[in-house]
């Protein structure tokens, strides 16, 4: 009977054990991180990038002439200063039109779009159909930013793509660096085992190729497109200390597949 | 019923010499694998320094890295299951259970003295695993600085290094984290054993169930899933190769992983001690 009891309580010790290891170990695989525009250290840039183009059905489109009103929206709502779009398909006028006047707009090619909020822009010429290059002034400082939408369907075209581009960048002569954009590469560093790239050495060589020159600003705040892939990156030169940088989820309409991603950036040194 | 006596039985079963050389087969094609692709990318040279994520730090502290890491997901948990499917279900159906009972012992006690024992043995295999893959590296190719970048591994979204020193003393380390993770397939496979009367039935079993929830743990769409499944947070341990490493989040996966070990085991142990030996 003493042993019978034993037992029970044994069991009963290992019950406890397992809900209370279980409960501290909760939430190490949990909800993913997304940008509280809200927050925002006095001092810092921020800059939001987003590929407002999407998917119907399989068919890839630019933004759409319904979402038009909805990304104005967000971009106003998101404090961000600079703003680099890709996929805008000819519809920058007329997203200028829902933005107003207190936005500087600078077209770039096939689709690459920035706006400037605060400081000035002008433009430099980049190296790849899809893209914009602009030199940003703001708080005495003057930065290159290239905004980038690669190759989405070749792990050899993107390779082929991003090297000349970050040469590119930093052959500016600038206070500090900026790459952004939707570089549709996917390393899983999450651990979700993504079969997205048809190439994945490609890719690999493609990232390092960029991470050993410039700092990943969002590398740990999961994906920013559906299904569940990260696509979209802020690479920034050493000039800049990261505050904060996150997809700003639930932002994505219509068939839209991308999140926009905002990162708010000190610049290190500030005068 | 003794660890000694359990130990015993361990090693005439034979598992422990199959493990073994399975393990070492495995060192030994992983080494044919690099030496033949280091031989393709550099003209028939055969330096080791070529990987898929960079073209010139391949070295014995890498070697070892890979091969403990693909070991560890798809190798040592088989031989967990194994383990811990041979344990209850092996005495069952021999029927040599229920004459152990009839000795004064507990059910308690042997199902603890079990699961002791089979803990000890997983830990050793992965410590020898671990050391021999080192061993094989440093002979094989030599050790040097332990440089890390984002690909294949999926450990780091940045290059990182660390000294020759500092990675060797993580390594070390690596040994007790990762043989914990394998307590939860460990364990897993107990409860297994305790509803099953053929070990073949067991270790199958075990090892399939392993399988499918690996897998299962690895397919991207399933992010609300995973959290759930105690293959996910397996290879938590890769966290201490890092060069600064997140202790919070170690602690809880680490957490997690014992978690479901007492969880299996609690289902096991209520199994084993409510059932009726011989019957």
């Amino acid at each position: 009977m003493r042993r019978a009891t034993r037992e029970r309580w044994l069991e009963g010790l290992l019950w406890v054990l397992a809900a209370l290891l279980l409960g501290h170990g909760r939430g190490c695989l949990g909800a993913l991180p997304s940008f509280e525009p809200a927050a925002r250290e006095p001092g810092t840039l921020r800059l939001l990038t987003w590929n407002v183009g999407g998917a119907d059905d399989g068919t890839p489109h630019a933004l759409e002439r319904d979402d038009l009103a909805h990304v104005a929206r967000v971009l106003d709502e998101s404090g961000a200063d600079l703003v680099l779009l890709q996929e805008t398909g000819g519809s920058e006028t007329e997203l200028l039109g829902h933005l107003g006047p207190r936005w500087m707009p600078m077209p770039g090619r096939g689709g690459a779009m920035a706006f400037a909020r605060r400081g000035q822009i002008t433009r430099w010429s980049t190296p790849l159909a899809r893209a914009v290059g602009v030199t940003w002034h703001i708080e005495d400082r003057t930065f290159a930013v290239l905004g980038v939408h690669a190759s989405a369907f070749s792990a050899k075209d993107r390779n082929r793509e991003l090297g000349p581009l970050v040469e590119a960048l930093l052959e500016q002569r600038a206070d500090g660096h900026i790459l952004a954009g939707d570089l549709n590469l996917d390393l899983d560093l999450d651990k979700r085992a993504d079969l997205f790239s048809n190439d994945l050495a490609l890719d690999v060589e493609s990232y390092n190729f960029v991470a050993e020159r410039l700092e990943d600003a969002a590398r740990h705040a999961g994906p920013t497109a559906e299904p569940d892939r990260r696509l979209d990156y802020v690479f920034v030169s050493r000039a800049f200390t990261v505050r904060a940088a996150a997809p700003w989820r639930g932002h994505r309409i219509g068939t839209m597949d991308h999140e926009p991603l905002l990162v708010d950036l000190a610049i290190s040194g500030a005068r | 019923m003794s660890v000694r006596l359990e130990s015993l039985r361990l090693v005439r079963s034979r598992r422990p010499l199959v493990a073994a050389g399975a393990l070492l087969l495995f060192l030994v094609l992983m080494l044919v694998g690099f030496y033949t692709y280091a031989q393709s990318r550099t003209g028939g040279a055969a330096e080791f320094r070529y990987t898929f994520e960079n073209r010139s730090y391949f070295n014995g502290l890498t070697f070892a890295l890979y091969a403990f890491y693909f070991g560890f997901v798809l190798l040592l948990p088989i031989f967990a299951a194994t383990e811990g499917g041979a344990q209850l279900a092996g005495d069952t159906g021999a029927g040599t259970l229920a004459l152990f009972l009839t000795r004064p012992v507990s059910k308690a006690r042997l199902f603890f003295t079990r699961f002791l024992v089979a803990a000890g043995y997983t830990t050793l295999v992965t410590g020898l695993f671990l050391a021999v893959a080192l061993a094989l590296g440093l002979v094989a190719v030599g050790w040097g600085d332990l440089r890390l970048y984002p690909g294949v591994l999926q450990m780091t979204d940045r290059p990182q290094s660390l000294a020759q020193g500092e990675a060797l003393m993580r390594f070390a380390l690596v040994w007790p984290a990762a043989s914990l993770a394998l307590l939860a397939p460990l364990a897993f496979a107990f409860w297994i054993s305790s509803l099953a009367k053929s070990a073949v039935n067991a270790v199958s079993t075990a090892a399939a169930l392993y399988l499918v929830l690996y897998l299962v743990a690895e397919v991207h769409f399933f992010a609300e899933l995973r959290p759930w499944l105690f293959t996910s947070h397996a290879a938590y341990w890769r966290e201490l190769l890092q060069e600064t490493p997140d202790l919070e989040a170690l602690l809880r996966h680490a957490s997690a992983s014992l978690g479901f070990t007492c969880l299996f085991l609690a289902l096991a142990f209520r199994r084993f001690r409510r059932r009726e030996e011989g019957a």
